[in-house]
């Protein structure tokens, strides 16, 4: 079920009346059913695998913490990092090792192929998979108690709101928010609908108005040239953007307007002035999961220096392959790897220059060129994740300059290319204003009048401005 | 707004969602509701009082006056005669079934004064079977498709002996749940019934119809229109999106000769596989596309046409494989006649005689008595059967 479906906007209401109409102790029983529901409306067959995941790691958190002899421990780990990562490398990685080992095979002179299946891949596998790996891991480090209610796990492992794209929630934060009985909060409802509001404007609106001229672009790279590619790549950092984030926030929320708290999951990303800044802005719950599971265990910053920038390297080449089967995502993860350890190396050099030409003397200026070095660079970054492969990437870059005219409204409604900047402007603009002051609290001082014209506008916004007729999120393929 | 006022909102909301939820399922709150869905309501015709193309879009300049009313269809009427008593069988989609007029298997009865069978399908072989229809004399089958539709009908061959589904004992209950709570097309059910309820649809209609104004937003099932500089100004025209470009049923569509050969083969084999098992002769009919015949309305060249179907009425004749073919009679009389509704896939009583004059001239041929078709062609009163018919 997508959020931004009708199916969702008439499943929505129904869950969250029964909740409220529940008594408070049996609410995870309808949320449980409602996710597990959720997710079937997808392929119910898949929902297999989600049980599977949730009864291997229940049982494996339980055995981690009454089990005093190591090497139990590390089995029962292993058991749980097998499953889980067993069935994410069979669904979506598998064909791309077949693809990738047979012609060494045959290099050997080995005729035997790897088979390739051609099977379907389960929405949300990474983000659930994730998810239940650092459960396991924190009672391995002894970091949590296991969960004891078998019911309250499975929720943990399916909940609806973040189920199929995060975000990725920390088994600390959620698990103990399914004991708890929250009540009818005015407040809490009001925020978390506007919160959904505002996540379906950016992707009904902006978005999926966007996709239209990046997908006939990247579907087709070779028909462009020049001012075509520098707008599609452009409209894609905003399209991607636009899509993950608006998923988040109408999944933060739904989840609140029930009383749940999930992590935020973006800060504003393009406004970063630095790339280190733009992850601790961008897909929040991935990158401090990256964090704490794979960059600190690699042993983080507290190494050698080579070693440090081989772990940032590694990191960023996982983060890569986990958004996907494909070179051109790992090629995407390196690049942001390899931004950061240039960072790194260069960090006295560029400080001595900028003092030099006066930059740190003008911090407001110097603030707005780094955020823009920054966003050329993610941007730079976008073209390999957009493009289905290596060598469609390189000839969007080599013809990114290449001027030689042609249309460059290609969007199926000519009125779409105003309305595209002139989203994308307002988008800036709030954000701006959100870097600057605290927006939602400032909103809810207005007067009543205003606030309810805010909203109608909004909500206007989204039934005219939006395209209804549309598209996946971007972050279901991961 | 208090938080009295909140909550009873979202259990207001959420009874309505429920309402909705289910009601997309039941068969009699469809009808309720004013949804279309003709597979549980047959007789049930409600809200077309436009062309079927207009109400995806719900643009109301796109409202085509003029429309003839729909009435109770054929296969549903006391003239449409049982499978086994049938002299000639016609197997199609909608243009056969087709509700603002006397309908082609329902004239063509007439008009050999002969029971004509119809039914609404794509695979005969399946339906035969599960009809339990037994070898007997010599009929005739005409199978009519959409010269969108061919594609995926003929991309593959029918199987010859086809497994029914077993819908017996747990696996029915099993199925029944899942298809009540997992139902197929949820997103489009729910678009009608936003888009058609009687609750609704003015409000859908008014948004709908500001974003074409201010925006010139359409819906994508029908990308291109023309509301002027057509042949004919007196109505709005719009063209559904498989009907267009490159896409496998589109005008542009250049088909490879490998398959159109495929096509003809699974065509061939299927007429093989109706005569040895049945002995049921196959005529095969493709009908073109609105904008196969109207796309100067919209814009487009002559010369851009991909000729699927001279093709694959070409390599069908090679065959000896009888076809009723009327393509060029259509392009011949586009502009003196009405041949297709504006806002409509379908074809007009104009377009319906054309067709059926070319199947009597093709039964003729065969040595079928047939009575000539004339605009002014009169059917049988709606309680003689097509056998007791005189004109």
């Amino acid at each position: 079920m997508l959020f931004n479906s009708l199916e969702f906007i008439i499943f929505f209401p129904i869950v969250v009346a029964l909740y409220f109409i529940m008594a408070p102790k049996y609410r995870w029983i309808l949320l449980l059913f409602a996710s597990y529901y959720f997710y079937m409306c997808w392929n119910y067959k898949y929902i297999v695998l989600i049980a599977f995941s949730t009864v291997i790691d229940y049982i494996a958190g339980i055995l981690l913490h009454h089990s005093k002899r190591k090497g139990s421990r590390v089995f029962y780990l292993l058991a749980s990092l097998a499953t889980n990562l067993g069935l994410l490398f069979f669904y979506k990685y598998w064909n791309f090792f077949a693809e990738n080992v047979n012609p060494v095979l045959d290099n050997f002179n080995i005729f035997r192929d790897v088979p390739i299946y051609q099977y379907l891949l389960p929405v949300g596998i990474s983000f659930y998979t994730f998810q239940t790996l650092s459960y396991t891991i924190d009672i391995f480090k002894r970091q949590r108690e296991p969960e004891y209610h078998f019911g309250k796990f499975a929720l943990f492992v399916s909940f609806f709101p973040q189920l199929v794209a995060g975000p990725i929630e920390r088994s600390v934060n959620l698990l103990p928010q399914f004991h708890k009985h929250f009540t009818f909060d005015y407040e809490r409802i009001k925020s978390g609908i506007l919160q959904m509001a505002w996540g379906f404007f950016k992707k009904v609106v902006i978005a999926d108005r966007l996709a239209e001229y990046v997908n006939l672009v990247y579907e087709n790279p070779h028909d462009y040239t020049g001012g075509s590619l520098i707008i599609a790549t452009f409209f894609f950092a905003f399209q991607i953007y636009c899509d993950f984030s608006g998923y988040s926030d109408i999944a933060i929320g739904s989840a609140k307007v029930m009383g749940y708290d999930l992590m935020t999951n973006f800060k504003r990303p393009y406004l970063a002035v630095n790339i280190q800044d733009f992850w601790r802005r961008w897909h929040i719950s991935l990158s401090t999961w990256f964090r704490d599971y794979v960059y600190i265990p690699l042993g983080g910053s507290r190494v050698a220096k080579w070693r440090w920038h081989f772990n940032t390297m590694v990191t960023f080449l996982v983060s890569g392959l986990w958004h996907g089967a494909e070179w051109t995502f790992v090629i995407w993860g390196g690049l942001h790897g390899a931004y950061l350890v240039i960072a790194k190396i260069s960090d006295t050099l560029r400080a001595k220059f900028n003092t030099s030409i006066g930059l740190l003397q003008r911090p407001g200026l110097h603030r707005i060129v780094q955020i823009l070095i920054t966003f050329v660079l993610v941007i730079f970054g976008w073209i390999f994740f957009r493009a289905d492969n290596t060598s469609e990437a390189f000839y969007v870059i080599r013809n990114f300059f290449n001027f030689q005219g042609g249309e460059l409204n290609l969007f199926r409604v000519p009125a779409d290319f105003i309305i595209a900047f002139a989203a994308i402007g307002l988008l800036i603009f709030i954000e701006i204003l959100e870097e600057q002051i605290q927006l939602y609290e400032k909103l809810t001082k207005l007067k009543r009048p205003v606030k309810w014209i805010l909203l109608i506008l909004l909500t206007l916004a989204i039934f005219i401005l939006g395209m209804w007729e549309s598209q996946d999120f971007l972050y279901f393929q991961f | 707004m208090s938080e009295k006022a909140l909550r009873w909102i979202l259990y207001i909301s959420g009874v309505v969602c429920l309402y909705a939820f289910i009601s997309i399922r039941i068969p009699s709150l469809v009808m309720f509701n004013g949804i279309i869905l003709e597979k549980f309501i047959p007789e049930y015709w409600e809200n077309t009082k436009w062309g079927e193309l207009y109400y995806f879009s719900h643009i109301r300049h796109f409202q085509e006056k003029g429309l003839p009313p729909s009435q109770t269809k054929y296969r549903f009427t006391d003239r449409h005669p049982e499978l086994t008593k049938a002299d000639v069988l016609a197997f199609g989609d909608s243009f056969f079934d087709f509700s603002r007029m006397t309908t082609y298997p329902e004239q063509l009865g007439d008009s050999l004064d002969q029971k004509v069978f119809y039914a609404r399908m794509d695979l005969p072989l399946e339906y035969l079977k599960a009809n339990a229809y037994q070898k007997g004399e010599k009929k005739y089958l005409i199978y009519e498709t959409a010269e969108r539709f061919l594609h995926y009908r003929f991309s593959y061959p029918q199987n010859s002996d086809p497994v029914l589904a077993d819908t017996s004992g747990l696996k029915k209950v099993f199925f029944s749940i899942r298809d009540f709570f997992f139902q197929e097309d949820t997103e489009l059910k729910y678009s009608m019934l936003l888009s058609r309820s009687y609750l609704t649809t003015h409000a859908y209609s008014a948004i709908t119809t500001l974003k074409f104004d201010l925006f010139r937003q359409i819906t994508m099932q029908t990308p291109v229109y023309s509301l002027e500089n057509n042949y004919y100004k007196d109505r709005p025209w719009l063209f559904g999106a498989s009907q267009l470009g490159l896409e496998p049923g589109g005008y542009e569509r250049v088909h490879p000769e490998d398959t159109i050969l495929n096509y003809c083969d699974n065509i061939e084999k299927l007429s093989k596989d109706l005569k040895e098992k049945y002995n049921l002769e196959l005529v095969f009919m493709i009908i073109p596309s609105k904008y196969t015949i109207y796309h100067n309305i919209a814009g487009m060249e002559d010369s851009k046409y991909g000729q699927f179907i001279p093709r694959m009425y070409d390599e069908l004749r090679k065959r000896n494989i009888p076809v009723i073919d009327f393509y060029d009679e259509m392009m011949a009389q586009r502009y003196e006649k009405l041949l297709y509704f504006g806002t409509d896939t379908h074809w007009t009583e104009a377009g319906l005689h054309i067709a059926l004059n070319e199947t009597l001239k093709v039964f003729r041929s065969m040595e079928v008595h047939a009575d000539p078709v004339t605009a002014s062609f009169k059917t049988a009163p709606k309680n003689q059967v097509a056998l007791n018919t005189t004109h």
